[in-house]
C-alpha cells in the first residue's frame, strides 16, 4: 500500500460473508466483530437474516439480505421467494445478483428484467445489484451497471466473492462509467484494509470486508 | 466392476455449473453430451430453460441444483424453488443443506429442510441431498448423511464440488463412511474432484451409485480406450 493512501473509515466499510459452512457461534462471532468495528452495513445470506437482525440488535448498521447470491442463477419467481422472505425476517436492504449468464448470453435486457420486480417489492428500501465485474469483464460489467440504475438500482455492487476478486482498476472503470453520483460498493475477496483504502480513492463510495477478517476458525 | 460404456455412463451425473456459462455455452455443452448416454445432466437452476427442449426424447435425465452452492436458504425457499423446477420438468433436484447447521450436528434442521423440499419433489422424481461432507468434522457425517435420508434423499450426496469454495475433494473413504451408515436402498452419489476413470471406479467400489463428473465425456472415452480385458473392469 502507498504511503500516500488514507486508510479506510469504518463508515466506509461493510461487512460481506464469506465464511464457508460458519455455524451460528461463529456467525456471532463475525457479525458482533462487525458490529463493533463500526461499519455501515452488514451483507447476510438470505437464510441468516433473522440472526443477524437479533444480533444486532438496536445497531442502526443495516442488514442486507443477499438474492440470488453468489451466483446469480435462481429462476425470477425462486429470487422473488428468497426476497420476500429475506424482508420479513428483517432485511434492511436487498442485494440481488444480476444473472450473468443472461448477460453473457447477450441477454441483457432480460437480466435487467430481472430487477423490476424486485424494485417493486422493496419500496422505500434499498436495493442493490451486484454485478460480477470480475466475470463479465470492466466493459460488459459496466455496461450491465449502468443498466441496473436505470431499472431502478440505487446502489452497485462490483462483484460476488465468487466472481473472483474486486480490482482497482474495475472500480475506476465502473466509476468512469456510471458517474460521480452512484453509489458503488466496491466487493468481492477484500479482507485486506490496503486493498479497501485503495478502493476508495479508484472510485468506490464503500467497500465490502469478508467476514474471515473477523473470524479465526478453520474448517476440516 | 462396471462391464460396459452404458453401464458406466449410466453412473454419471454429467455436470456444468460454471457460475456465467452462456445459453450457447450450455446448448452446446448438452448435445455434445446426449450421444454418451449418461444418467443425467446436472445444471443451475436458469439452465433448465435452455436443456430441455434439447433433452426431450432422449434417454438422458435433468437434474437441476437448489440453494447451490452454500445452502443457506430458509427451507420453504428451498421447497419454492424445488417445486419450480420440478412443474418446468427436470427429472432430479440437487439440493444443498444448511451446511452451517449440518456442521454444528443441527440433525433436526437437517431433516426438516430435506423434508420440506421432498413434500416438493414428488416421486419418481429423484432428490438427492448434498451435505457437503469436505465441511463436517468425520463424526457427523453419517449421522447427517443419515438425517438426509429420514427426510427423504434418495441419493445423499457427498460434495458440491464447488472449486470456489475451497474445500478438499471427495475421498472413497467419505464415500465407505457413508455406505457403512445408510440404509442399502439410499443411493450415494460422489462428487467433487472425480475427474478420471480411475477415481470414478474407485468410488463405485466403495459404494457410489451415482458419480457427479463435469469431465463425464472424458472418462467414457478413457473407458473406449481401455485395452479388453483390462483388470481395471473392461
Amino acid at each position: 500500500m502507498s504511503a500516500s493512501v488514507a486508510p479506510a473509515r469504518s463508515d466506509q466499510l461493510e461487512g460481506w460473508p464469506d465464511l464457508v459452512a460458519a455455524t451460528r457461534a461463529e456467525l456471532g462471532t463475525a457479525i458482533r466483530g462487525i458490529s463493533r468495528a463500526g461499519m455501515a452495513a452488514l451483507a447476510v445470506d438470505p437464510a441468516e437474516v433473522a440472526l443477524a437482525r437479533g444480533l444486532l440488535g438496536a445497531s442502526p448498521m443495516a442488514v442486507v439480505a443477499l438474492v440470488s447470491a453468489p451466483l446469480g442463477a435462481m429462476t425470477s419467481a425462486s429470487r422473488m421467494a428468497q426476497a420476500e422472505r429475506a424482508l420479513a425476517d428483517g432485511a434492511d436492504e436487498l442485494a440481488v445478483a444480476m444473472d450473468p449468464s443472461l448477460v453473457r448470453s447477450g441477454q441483457l435486457g432480460r437480466a435487467l428484467g430481472g430487477v423490476a420486480p424486485l424494485r417493486r417489492l422493496a419500496v422505500g428500501r434499498t436495493l442493490r445489484v451486484i454485478c460480477h465485474l470480475a466475470l463479465l469483464g470492466s466493459d460488459l460489467g459496466a455496461e450491465a451497471a449502468a443498466g441496473a440504475l436505470d431499472a431502478g438500482a440505487d446502489v452497485l455492487m462490483t462483484n460476488s466473492h465468487f466472481d473472483g476478486e474486486v480490482s482497482v482498476e474495475q472500480v475506476a472503470a465502473l466509476r468512469l462509467r456510471v458517474g460521480r453520483d452512484a453509489v458503488v460498493v466496491a466487493s468481492g475477496g477484500v479482507t485486506a484494509p490496503a486493498l479497501a483504502a485503495q478502493l476508495l480513492r479508484a472510485g468506490a463510495t464503500r467497500v465490502a470486508v469478508g467476514w474471515s477478517a473477523f473470524s479465526t476458525r478453520s474448517i476440516p | 466392476m462396471i462391464s460396459t460404456e452404458e453401464e458406466l455412463a449410466g453412473l454419471i451425473d454429467q455436470t456444468n455449473l460454471e457460475m456465467g456459462a452462456s445459453a450457447q455455452e450450455i446448448a452446446a455443452f448438452c448435445e455434445r453430451s446426449v450421444p454418451f448416454g449418461f444418467r443425467a445432466l446436472c445444471l443451475l437452476p436458469d439452465q433448465v430453460e435452455v436443456a430441455l427442449p434439447i433433452l426431450r426424447g432422449t434417454s438422458v435425465g435433468l437434474a437441476a441444483c437448489v440453494s447451490f452452492p452454500l445452502g443457506l436458504d430458509a427451507r420453504e425457499v428451498k421447497a419454492q424453488e424445488a417445486g419450480e423446477l420440478c412443474d418446468l420438468g427436470v427429472d432430479e433436484i440437487d439440493m444443498v443443506v444448511h451446511t452451517g447447521r449440518a456442521r454444528e450436528g443441527d440433525l433436526g434442521w437437517v431433516e426438516r429442510e430435506v423434508a420440506a423440499v421432498r413434500r416438493a419433489v414428488a416421486h419418481p422424481r429423484l432428490l438427492k441431498v448434498i451435505i457437503e461432507v469436505p465441511v463436517l468434522a468425520a463424526d457427523l457425517v453419517g449421522p447427517v448423511g443419515v438425517a438426509a435420508e429420514a427426510g427423504g434423499a434418495d441419493l445423499v450426496k457427498t460434495s458440491t464440488g464447488y472449486k470456489q469454495l475451497g474445500i478438499r475433494t471427495t475421498s472413497a473413504g467419505d464415500v465407505r463412511l457413508l455406505r457403512s451408515r445408510l440404509s442399502p436402498s439410499t443411493g450415494i452419489k460422489a462428487a467433487g474432484g472425480i475427474r478420471t476413470l480411475g477415481q470414478l471406479e474407485e468410488m463405485v467400489d466403495a459404494g457410489a451409485t451415482r458419480v457427479g463428473a463435469s469431465r463425464g465425456i472424458g472418462i467414457v472415452e478413457e473407458w473406449r480406450l481401455r485395452p479388453a480385458g483390462d483388470p481395471g473392469g473392461r
